[in-house]
């Protein structure tokens, strides 16, 4: 498995190369240099990236920021796939695996697209939890959240912030950019070349490139194309069904243009583990995550088994679905919601294996009021909400989109 | 109705109610809602009661019985603007006169046997009036002492909605009655009006409406634009085919279609007045030619259909009566001032009528010279009219506070 991660990593060396090749710079022309540069990111569009941003991109590139040099952000956020991880494990695309051989993560690999519009952790005076970064939102901040992965042992597996400065300081262009950026002194202290790295590397996913607005959905509100009939149908559903309870921003103020499709809340949908990912992570058939109470950052045990609403935005590309990877399909992600509506023994079913959907990790704490109020999702209807959900993939990454079902 | 004899020992007694001019309201007490008519002193004697009521009082005050019901018996029920509580009216369809009323919970569904044998409603009921524990029942009234012969409980599933006649019905033997759920999944409820019990829920696809063929099957309008048939046993198993769409996904079906069910004959039209027959009297779904009620110059002329019942069906002659007036694009829940008769084989248009009035609802009895009946909402009344020659014959008013739907017997 390593020699393939290694493998891997060497391809990707090429990929980033051929993706930010152009921004990779003699240190005196990055010096010298105008502000903005030019830089083809994607072949949709142009990006200007800013110096910092351009450190953030190459950083999030460089395997030599995790322990044995196999693998770096975008191996696991690789983002020819929306920035979700395409590589195949034991346990499927549920759940990443890590820097050491047979490290595996325990949850599902999120999208980065629009993860900057992310608001902070806030705890609001109706007692609701909103924002944060992570499944479980122990991140206020891009920043914040970029730490984790490098000192993750599970993950990139660096000992600590010093080593992360130690491997920066063995680049000599690093240098020259750390200190053009982060004043002369960064080096004299291994937390600021930490945090810089995190800065930068927070930096560069809040680009455009992570935001592109560019789905069918929104060249629709923009005019430029129609919905299908189906689509459309999806949508109103979307709109009048319970998804809207949840999967609509308190941010935007109505402001359809930049809308990400979650609330940023926190819910216990009720879903059962993901047993392969489960028992391949090594933390044993007793342990429950109990997401936005399984940290430190909220000790309210009435937040157990919450999670945190993902924004649907290139849904269709970013599969396998939920906080743990469970169901490989869109249409089954959106099935599971009948479980708590309809009266059809089938709605009781995981179509993926046959069998029960099975417990909620987490039964307490369960969403009722918008998981069981009101109406279930006929078939034709599930098909609808599939084509709209589908219609939130942003451009460049159109062509990933399986089969309607698939 | 008649007015019983009396004695002479309250002969007094009542005379001088009857001056005091409360008399009337004996008479709303025996027999429901009469045409009162009072000045605003309360000391005129009700005109209406003429001279047999000044000369021959009655003593003994009884519980009145409407007469058997014949072709003209109508049943029109006012959801009063979706309140608790709720009335059905029985008139005399050739008068208008009023002879009883039934009470209802929220949203009830009217029906009404069609050899005239009972008539009825789908109720449901909160303990707290509006609120508290729930509770859906049907009950079965007979149609001449307006007493219930049938309180059958269901479970609490009926579809709160706007009252669609086509949403609770009885079968062509009255045996049965099927009424719709529609949430959290299409299913339709069976009961057993013969024995007063509830049967079971039949799971259906995500169609709409009940129009039953035989008295083991009905049809259903679904969202694809099919219509669906669902045959069932007794005990409410089912299975359902489906015909391919027969309407456009733009052509949008009125939700208060007019079935005749002893002719099997379906008329739906959609809010630009095209009208879709389909004939299920061979018990499958038999589609014939759709036809336009305005013409191309009317419908530039933004005629278009519009109320709540605006569509009636006469068995014999095959005449189509629908409500129609100019209007902008949706305002279809608006109400009429005239309708269209047109000849449902051919399409043709037999006449126009002007009825003068804001009309929600029409329906026709069935007999030979159908009477037009015209329900206005806004002013809460019933017209009567000639359907030939479109002449008021009579009126009622005073029919709630917002009644909507009519239910004329299909003798």
């Amino acid at each position: 498995m390593k020699a393939e991660t290694v493998a891997r990593g060497g391809a990707e060396q090429n990929n980033w190369k051929r993706r930010i090749g152009v921004i990779i710079l003699p240190a005196l022309a990055v010096l010298t240099a105008p502000l903005f540069l030019n830089v083809p990111t994607s072949a949709s569009q142009n990006v200007q990236l800013k110096p910092i941003e351009q450190l953030g991109a190459r950083l999030f590139f460089d395997t030599n920021l995790s322990k044995n040099r196999t693998q770096s952000c975008a191996t696991c956020h690789n983002p020819e796939y929306a920035f979700t991880d395409p590589r195949e494990s034991a346990a499927g695309r549920a759940v990443s695996m890590g820097d050491e051989a047979g490290a595996m993560g325990d949850r599902n690999t999120p999208t980065l697209m629009y993860s900057h519009m992310t608001p902070p952790l806030t705890k609001h005076e109706n007692g609701k939890i909103t924002g944060g970064l992570f499944w479980d939102g122990r991140a206020d901040n891009l920043q914040e959240q970029a730490k984790g992965p490098m000192l993750n042992p599970l993950e990139m597996n660096m000992p600590d912030g010093a080593s992360v400065a130690e491997r920066i300081r063995e680049n000599a262009d690093y240098a020259v950019l750390f200190k053009q950026l982060f004043g002369d002194d960064v080096f004299s202290d291994p937390e600021k070349v930490f945090d810089a790295a995190a800065q930068a590397l927070a930096a560069y996913q809040s680009t455009a490139e992570f935001s592109p607005f560019d789905s069918k959905y929104d060249r629709v509100l923009r005019g430029e194309e129609k919905f299908t009939s189906l689509e459309d149908f999806g949508r109103q559903v979307f709109l009048t069904w319970n998804c809207q309870l949840c999967h609509r921003p308190i941010r935007s103020g109505g402001d359809l243009s930049t809308e990400l499709f979650t609330s940023f809340e926190y819910h216990n949908i009720g879903l059962p583990v993901n047993p392969k990912a489960r028992e391949l992570s090594g933390k044993g058939s007793d342990y429950v995550d109990t997401g936005l109470n399984s940290g430190t950052h909220v000790a309210d045990p009435a937040q157990a088994g919450k999670f945190k609403v993902a924004t649907l935005r290139n849904v269709a590309v970013t599969g396998p679905y939920m906080h743990n990877g469970v169901f490989d399909k869109l249409r089954t992600s959106i099935e599971f919601y009948n479980k708590y509506t309809s009266l059809q023994p089938a709605a009781q079913i995981n179509p993926e294996t046959g069998k029960p959907w099975g417990d909620a990790e987490v039964p307490e704490n369960l969403s009722t009021f918008q998981l069981k109020t009101g109406l279930a999702l006929s078939d034709y209807r599930i098909k609808a909400l599939e084509a709209f959900l589908r219609t939130l993939t942003d451009k460049r990454y159109e062509h990933l989109m399986p089969e309607m079902g698939q | 109705m008649t007015h019983n004899s009396t004695t002479s020992e309250t002969l007094k007694k009542y005379r001088n109610a009857l001056l005091g001019g409360v008399a009337s309201l004996v008479l709303i007490g025996a027999a429901g809602v009469a045409n009162a008519q009072q000045g605003p002193s309360g000391a005129e004697v009700p005109k209406q009661l003429g001279a047999q009521a000044t000369s021959e009082l009655e003593d003994t005050p009884v519980i009145l019985s409407a007469p058997a019901p014949d072709a003209r018996r109508l049943y029109i029920t006012d959801p009063a603007h979706f309140a608790t509580t709720t009335r059905t009216f029985t008139v005399d369809g050739n008068d208008g006169k009023v002879l009883g009323m039934i009470d209802g919970g929220f949203l009830t569904n009217p029906f009404a046997a069609t050899d005239g044998s009972y008539f009825g409603q789908a109720s449901t009921v909160y303990s707290r009036v509006a609120r508290g524990k729930r509770d859906d029942y049907i009950e079965v009234y007979d149609p001449k002492s307006h007493e219930v012969i049938a309180d059958i409980d269901i479970p609490e599933s009926r579809f709160l909605v706007g009252t669609y006649p086509w949403m609770t019905t009885v079968t062509p033997d009255n045996k049965s009655l099927l009424f719709y759920q529609f949430t959290p999944s299409p299913q339709v409820g069976l009961v057993d009006i013969e024995n007063k019990k509830f049967v079971s829920m039949i799971d259906v696809p995500d169609c709409y409406h009940i129009f039953p063929s035989a008295n083991d099957a009905f049809f259903m309008h679904c969202r694809d634009g099919s219509m669906a048939k669902v045959t069932y046993g007794k005990d409410g198993k089912a299975e359902i085919t489906q015909s391919k769409p027969f309407h456009g996904e733009e052509e949008y079906l009125i939700n208060t279609p007019a079935y005749s069910m002893k002719a099997g004959q379906l008329v739906w039209p959609t809010y630009d007045g095209k009208i879709f027959p389909v004939d299920l009297s061979s018990g499958e779904a038999k589609f014939g030619t759709p036809f336009d009620v305005f013409t191309e110059e009317e419908r530039k002329d933004n005629w278009r259909v519009g109320g709540w019942q605006p569509v009636a069906y006469h068995r014999d002659s095959g005449e189509v009566y629908l409500l129609g007036d100019q209007r902008a694009k949706w305002t279809h829940k608006y109400p009429s001032r005239f309708v269209f008769v047109h000849d449902v084989k051919t399409g043709k248009r037999l006449r126009k009528i002007d009825l003068g009035h804001d009309i929600d609802s029409i329906a026709v009895s069935q007999d030979k010279n159908p009477a037009l009946y015209a329900l206005s909402t806004g002013e809460k009344k019933l017209y009567i009219l000639d359907s030939q020659s479109g002449k008021e014959v009579s009126s009622t008013d005073e029919l709630g506070h917002g009644p909507q739907v009519m239910i004329a017997h299909d003798n």
